[in-house]
């Protein structure tokens, strides 16, 4: 075999170091008999897979089935008899021409009761990548594609011989995303989820339902009544009620942990929304699956968690979900229930079984996804699959419940949300005869008196009987003690808002209950009732909530939205709420003009003056004010008294008005350039940007001194101004300094950028001729940018770049190349003009099978996942900027927590050096061209009728009118630029690689349970703590100096953070620190538990301003800190070089701290 | 199924209600696409109509697709995957112009009429003049969309194009409690569907009146040939596949004398061509295959065509079958 130096194919104009031609070589010898491991295909006997598992304390598992008895299981779910339904897939992901649709729903049994199945029957086949199983009513709802079938075996021999199409019209965009996760409902209905790509259109005996992307429905089969219940999250496979019938979801790719979720929330990439709630645990691994953990079998603390299987990572996670306070829930990871170390152990499905053990359906592959991965590949298994069970030594099993032998009343005194018995109670009690049911249910009323919690089942299983029982449900959300029944009795009424004739009392009590769980369930209840004051009273429900309630906040804000038509018209001619708050609270909900008049009124009349007030207001006033009224506001801004923080947000609003909608104040406009004058840097740029959009004459003197000046915040800012400003003069400005050779690199740069934004041609000109004279790359890289952010001024480049005898030198060439190449619009003919005039070779990103294969070999034998971990922490990298692990890091690009332990090897090398060719669902990029032909691209942050906003790669968020937009496609190329890893040399490329395959693996680069404090602000040097240390020592550090200059470090896997990355602040002498903080906010008063990890002595810990002792020696210390209701930072300073590397923070408890 | 009674009891009440003459609709090497909502895809997995006309007919060589989608609107909203409604319509434009129909079958409204008040499409400059805003307005938005629908298939088929039938939905049933009263909802779909024919005739397409063939009282049949009041099982799409042949001039008689297993497997040949045709032209993983992300998996797109042979291979075992019915006295 000829040894191949790839990287010097990889990146032609780089040469490399002698050691790495080494590397290779030796690599590519061992090829041949590293076939096998770089396939990574893991042995397929159960007990090696069986040998791979970490269980805690107590706990065993075993192997209740496998291959032959099923393949591939999708979803399980139990009947009442105790047998367990798979649906089982081994077409996924895509049925290929000629194949049989031969997937299957089977029936495991273990009839002898020893833990292990020991019958199979196939109940039903020919299906097509089914993907939920649901016994019940006497036979199995199964999601089949478009389709949701109920089969039933009418003949009793164990089949089904009778398919019925129950619904149709599910969408099939993308085969892990179509119908899925069945589960019955205490209330009897049928609760079934869709993921992101998926839009069903369903013709119900209601009307049509449409579901356009990810979100949860839930069906009545005896009604035939299907509704959206909430909408968003990626990949929602789970979904579990808890005992008060609250919903929580799992997404398998979004990373937030568990979701609480209510009546028309909204969650992260639902198409069109304006609006997102975020989940519980934001930063956590991807899961599949969710389930309630219950019964007496398991140990106390693991009853009423939520087990979630997270597939990627081999392992299932376990969640505390806790009461914190307001409408919504804390939910804390705690220690796993089992983890694998096996590469193909894939737990998609967790459910309690009749026993009290808990079983895990694993899908067994040792590669996932079919999005990233080629239908096709090889080593995607079709033939195994497996259920585990995992049980506790010394203690007894649970009894299941002989359910067809239980008279109605035992059933309802039973039946409930969380348990195995209790749940199975409910889908006996559904197959009994209604009015026995009924009668049953009225009986076991009579003696479960009194519980509470108790009477809220009864309700729930007069609804599952379709009984509902509205006097009692309206009596206990009413009178209960308890708030999360009368929220549970609330929700119960919901379902039949429009016929429960005391639903308007019970919500307008609701409204304004102590808790605010039972006000958002009072809001929801609002939202689905016919009376005209639903809005009026919802906004009560935000009165006296003084804690952030976001849940509680979007409920009313979307019952605004949703019941428009009974306020608008009357805020046509006064206020038709309490206050004028509540108006604009309604008016920024709906974004109307309507109502504004009574708003400028109050403003007058000073009835409507706090701070928190003119913010909103400002906020509305960009998108609807009139000239008259933005004359209001920029006279406030002019005040005296005005507080600076307030003026810059008045003159931001003016600056939104005139961009999105070209609308300005009617007078005085010149008397911006008073602004200019101002200290203020927020009031300087936001005046700079009215100067040019109002073209004040007299201001332009101000700018171009300001873009002369040595303030680059000021000179950037001026040139924002001076861009839209435009004009003939402000051309010849920019040209003339662009021209200048003896001009400051970073004014010609400013001065080309700014020309290329209205002059494109001239700009281009120039550019071609002083680019070659660029030394600084990351100018020439900006001046690229700009050329590439319009259509027209990237044509004018590539036309001025390919005139005759115009070359760009190798550096400046490449750096043109980073930019195109990663730019939306796919810019191939300036790339192409960029390689002639750089004499640059067209550069070869992908490697040939051989390459990667050698390439894979090398990461697995002399790749260093430590080393690996500070290349990926280099700044210069930029992987932290965008990515996250386990929340501590960027937003932009997908959390990395535990790819490496979902995606294989090559995958990863592809996508460091092609990022575009495999890009993670939700994160694609959207290109949205305006009509000047100005582009942008990014992720959609957020759009309404009137405005989307495109957060781009360095997570800049650009408003843009949609009138101004010519099209908005979606872009196949990465918002991660192409070429990141160009800088590296091959060992280090191989160290990231490596890196990257380890986290979430068991091993050192595994998030655990224990919580970390992981995102810092570290302090950057300052003349304060030079100048003073030495008089007011180091609790200087701890001060909360508002010139301080604070940036983000993150800290690594391990939760510790190096001290060497931290900028040296100077102390006393020689004494140089690094100088961290985290800030957190406590409610009331509280404990904080944290433990510190580092050698103490050379480290000192201020809360606030007050120093907490830590011990003179060793190398940990465990502290108690109480803290008072408010914000509050720890501020920990390190002396650098004496040893101490790293520390890091563990939080033991945080008491009612949020420390998020 | 010459023995059923009752049956032919039903097709002489058919009868009665077509003004019949003899001439046949459909021609020799006529491809037929089926175009609409939930009904007609739904149809695809019971082969009645399909297996009805082909018996009825003397037209030779008929090729069948049924390009129905479940809650699809007049704007083809359940077509429209990620984008607005008329991505949608692009979608079935690509597949009738790949078709190249000779005659359309087209049945819409059922989801309209049941959704009066409600926002029953996305289409930008029709969702206001739906939400809340009556019979009236839906049906006119109805029918304008429907005007539209026609000229998108027109100009997608060419000139092959020569038949334009425009049927009307089949009426719903009241089931009962506790499936909703759909008396009003029937109300609707009677003034939709007369608003169908109306378009018809002053387009000189051809119209099978289906709603007021079944007769639409409100009333449960015995036994119910919905499921739910709105869908048809088997036996109501074969009841519907009489009313299609008669519409179609066919007669009827053909099918209660033909041999009644050899009918059997022709409908089951026709569900798995069927079945065939949709993994075709509506494959799963569409957003890798074809969409935004074609760039990842797109090379798999090349296995979509390799079912074309495996259609025509059962397309010419159905002909094989049929043949058979036709001419019971030919030995095969």
């Amino acid at each position: 075999m000829t040894p191949i130096n790839f990287f010097n194919r990889l990146y032609p104009v780089r040469s490399w170091t002698v050691p790495c031609t080494v590397i290779i070589v030796a690599v590519v010898s061992g090829l041949a008999t590293a076939q096998n491991g770089l396939r990574d295909i893991p042995s397929t006997d159960v007990k090696d897979q069986a040998a791979g598992f970490k269980l805690p304390e107590g706990a065993k598992i075993n192997i209740f089935a496998a291959e032959p008895l099923l393949k591939k299981p999708v979803h399980m779910n139990w009947d009442t008899q105790g047998r367990l339904w798979v649906v089982s897939s081994p077409l996924y992901p895509h049925i290929a021409p000629g194949q049989e649709e031969i997937d299957q729903v089977i029936i495991l049994e273990d009839t002898d009761g020893d833990g292990t199945a020991d019958k199979s029957t196939v109940f039903a086949d020919h299906l097509h990548i089914p993907t939920a199983v649901l016994p019940g009513d006497g036979g199995a709802y199964v999601a089949n594609s478009t389709e949701m079938l109920f089969l039933k075996d009418t003949d009793g021999d164990g089949k089904a011989d009778h398919r019925r199409v129950v619904q149709s019209g599910f969408g099939t965009e993308d085969t892990h995303h179509l119908l899925h996760t069945f589960r019955w409902g205490p209330e009897g209905m049928i609760w079934m989820n869709q993921s992101i790509y998926i839009h069903s259109h369903l013709e119900t005996p209601y009307g049509i339902r449409r579901l356009l992307g990810g979100g949860m429905w839930s069906f009545r089969p005896e009604t035939h009544r299907a509704e959206v219940f909430m909408k968003g999250l990626i990949n929602p496979w789970g979904h579990v009620f808890d005992k008060y019938g609250q919903s929580f979801m799992t997404d398998g790719a979004g990373s937030e942990g568990i979701n609480f979720v209510y009546p028309k929330s909204v969650f992260r990439t639902s198409p069109g929304a304006s609006r997102f709630l975020s989940g519980l645990n934001p930063g956590q691994p991807k899961h599949c699956g969710a389930e309630v953990l219950s019964g007496a079998h398991l140990p106390e603390e693991y009853i009423g968690t939520i087990a979630a299987a997270d597939f990627r990572g081999h392992r299932v996670n376990r969640f505390k979900v806790t009461e914190n306070g307001t409408s919504a829930y804390t939910s804390t990871q705690v220690e796993d229930l089992v983890s694998c170390t096996h590469r193909a152990f894939r737990p998609i499905d967790v459910k309690m079984g009749p026993d009290g053990a808990v079983y895990i359906a694993d899908w067994y592959n040792p590669i996932i996804q079919h999005g990233e991965v080629d239908f096709r590949d090889e080593r995607r298994d079709h033939e195994h699959g497996r259920i585990w069970r995992v049980t506790f030594e010394d203690r007894p099993l649970d009894k299941k419940a002989d359910l067809s032998k239980m008279n109605e009343e035992s059933l309802a005194k039973l039946a409930g949300p969380v348990g195995w018995n209790e749940q199975m109670a409910t889908v006996e009690l559904r197959m009994r005869e209604k009015d026995a049911a009924l009668a049953g249910i009225k009986s076991a009323w009579k003696t479960e008196g009194d519980s509470d919690l108790k009477k809220l089942h009864l309700i729930q299983a007069s609804q599952a009987t379709n009984q509902f029982r509205k006097d009692w449900a309206v009596d206990l959300a009413i009178n209960s003690k308890s708030p999360q029944v009368r929220a549970g009795a609330i929700r119960a009424i919901y379902y039949h808002a429009s016929e429960t004739t005391a639903a308007k009392e019970v919500a307008e009590k609701a409204v304004k209950d102590p808790h605010p769980r039972v006000r958002l369930w009072g809001v929801s209840l609002l939202s689905e009732l016919p009376y005209p004051d639903t809005v009026q009273t919802a906004l009560c429900a935000l009165e006296g909530i003084e804690e952030p309630d976001d849940f509680l906040d979007f409920a009313v804000w979307n019952i605004c939205r949703e019941h428009d038509y009974k306020w608008l018209s009357a805020a046509e001619s006064g206020n038709p709420f309490e206050t004028p708050a509540q108006l604009l609270y309604a008016m920024s909900a709906v974004n109307t003009k309507t109502g504004s008049a009574s708003l400028f009124s109050a403003l007058k009349n000073g009835k409507f003056a706090s701070q928190k007030d003119i913010s909103d207001l400002c906020e509305w006033a960009a998108r609807s004010a009139s000239p008259d009224q933005l004359d209001v506001l920029f006279s406030k801004a002019k005040e005296k008294d005005t507080a600076d923080a307030q003026k810059s947000i008045i003159l931001a609003s003016l600056a939104n008005a005139a961009k999105l909608r070209r609308t300005k104040p009617k007078s005085d406009l010149d008397s911006v350039t008073d602004f200019l004058k101002s200290k203020n840097n927020a009031i300087f740029e936001q005046a700079a940007l009215l100067a040019g959009y109002w073209k004040i004459s007299s201001a332009r003197t101000d700018l171009e001194k300001a873009f002369l000046g040595k303030d680059a915040f000021r000179a950037n800012a001026a040139l924002a101004g001076l861009r839209v400003f435009g004009g003939a003069q402000t051309g010849e400005f920019l040209s003339q300094l662009a021209r200048n050779p003896k001009a400051p690199i970073s004014q010609r740069t400013r001065a080309i950028t700014g020309l290329s934004k209205f002059s494109p041609a001239a700009a281009a000109r120039i550019a071609a001729a002083s680019l070659p004279t660029f030394q600084d790359t990351a100018a020439a890289g900006e001046v690229f940018a700009a050329f590439l952010s319009n259509n027209n001024a990237t044509t004018h480049l590539t036309n001025a770049l390919s005139a005759k005898g115009v070359t760009l030198p190798e550096p400046v060439a490449l750096a043109g190349i980073q930019k195109a190449s990663g730019a939306a619009t796919k810019p191939d003919a300036l790339i192409k003009a960029i390689q002639k005039a750089g004499s640059l070779k067209p550069m070869k990103m992908a490697l040939t099978a051989e390459e990667m294969e050698a390439m894979m070999n090398a990461v697995a034998t002399t790749g260093d996942p430590h080393r690996g971990e500070i290349v990926y922490r280099r700044a210069s990298l930029q992987c932290m900027v965008c990515h996250a692990i386990g929340g501590a890091g960027g937003i932009i690009g997908p959390d990395l927590v535990s790819i490496g332990s979902s995606a294989p090897v090559d995958y990863l090398i592809e996508s460091l050096l092609e990022p575009g060719k495999k890009i993670k669902e939700g994160y694609h990029t959207t290109l949205v061209t305006l009509k000047n032909g100005d582009t942008f691209a990014g992720a959609v942050a957020r759009e309404d009728k009137n405005e989307i906003v495109i957060r781009d790669a360095a997570g800049n968020e650009n408003r843009i009118a949609k009138n101004q937009i010519k099209n908005q496609t979606i872009s196949p190329v990465s918002l991660m630029p192409p070429g990141l890893t160009l800088q590296l040399r091959e060992d280090e490329f191989i160290d990231l690689v490596r890196f990257l395959s380890e986290l979430g693996k068991e091993g050192d680069f595994k998030t655990t349970a224990t919580t970390y404090i992981r995102s810092w602000q570290v302090l950057q040097p300052h003349e304060r703590t030079r100048d003073d240390i030495g008089f007011y020592g180091k609790k200087i550090f701890g001060e909360d100096d508002k010139t301080y200059q604070w940036t983000k470090l993150y800290a690594k896997v391990d939760g510790h953070l190096p001290v060497n990355e931290m900028p040296s602040v100077v102390g006393r002498g020689r004494n140089r620190y690094g100088v961290a903080r985290f800030e957190f906010k406590a409610p009331s008063n509280t404990k904080l538990k944290l433990k510190i990890e580092g050698k103490t002595k050379d480290m000192n810990l201020f809360l606030n301003e007050q120093e907490i002792e830590l011990p003179e020696n060793g190398n940990a210390a465990q502290l108690d800190i109480p803290v008072k209701p408010g914000d509050h930072r720890i501020t920990i300073s390190g002396l650098k070089g004496w040893g101490l590397d790293q520390f890091r923070v563990a939080v033991v408890d945080a008491g009612k701290a949020d420390l998020q | 199924m010459v023995q059923n009674f009752w049956y032919l009891v039903i097709i002489s009440a058919i009868m009665a209600v077509y003004n019949l003459s003899a001439e046949e609709i459909l021609r020799d090497n006529d491809r037929v696409a089926f175009i609409g909502n939930t009904f007609v895809e739904r149809a695809q997995s019971y082969g009645h109509i399909e297996s009805h006309i082909l018996v009825a007919s003397e037209a030779k060589n008929l090729v069948f697709r049924n390009l129905g989608w479940s809650g699809d609107s007049v704007f083809n909203d359940a077509r429209s995957y990620f984008g607005p409604p008329s991505e949608g319509r692009e979608r079935l434009g690509k597949a009738i112009s790949e078709m190249r129909p000779n005659v359309v079958m087209i049945c819409y409204g059922t989801g309209a009429a049941m959704s009066i008040n409600q926002q029953w499409t996305n289409e930008q400059n029709a969702v206001t003049s739906v939400i809340g805003a009556g019979l009236e307005s839906d049906l006119d938005v109805f029918i304008s969309g429907y005007r539209q629908l026609i000229d998108n298939i027109r100009n997608s088929a060419g000139k092959d194009l020569r038949e334009i039938i425009l049927i009307t939905p089949p009426p719903l049933e009241n089931l009962g409690p506790p499936l909703p009263d759909q008396v009003e909802n029937n109300k609707n779909l009677a003034a939709f569907s007369k608003a169908i024919v109306k378009l018809a005739r002053e387009n000189n397409y051809k119209t099978i009146d289906l709603f007021s063939a079944i007769g639409h009282s409100g009333e449960v049949a015995e036994p119910a040939l919905t499921e739910n009041g709105i869908h048809y099982g088997d036996a109501g799409y074969q009841m519907i596949a009489n009313h299609i042949i008669t519409g179609l001039k066919l007669p009827a008689e053909r099918i209660a004398k033909s041999d009644y297993s050899k009918f059997t497997q022709l409908r089951s040949e026709i569900v798995e061509k069927n079945r065939l045709f949709f993994h075709r032209w509506r494959p799963a993983n569409e957003t890798y295959l074809f969409l935004f992300r074609k760039h990842e998996q797109g090379n798999n797109a090349k296995e979509i065509p390799m079912f074309d042979p495996l259609i025509k291979e059962r397309e010419a075992t159905i002909n094989e079958i049929r043949t058979k019915i036709q001419n019971p006295s030919k030995p095969a």
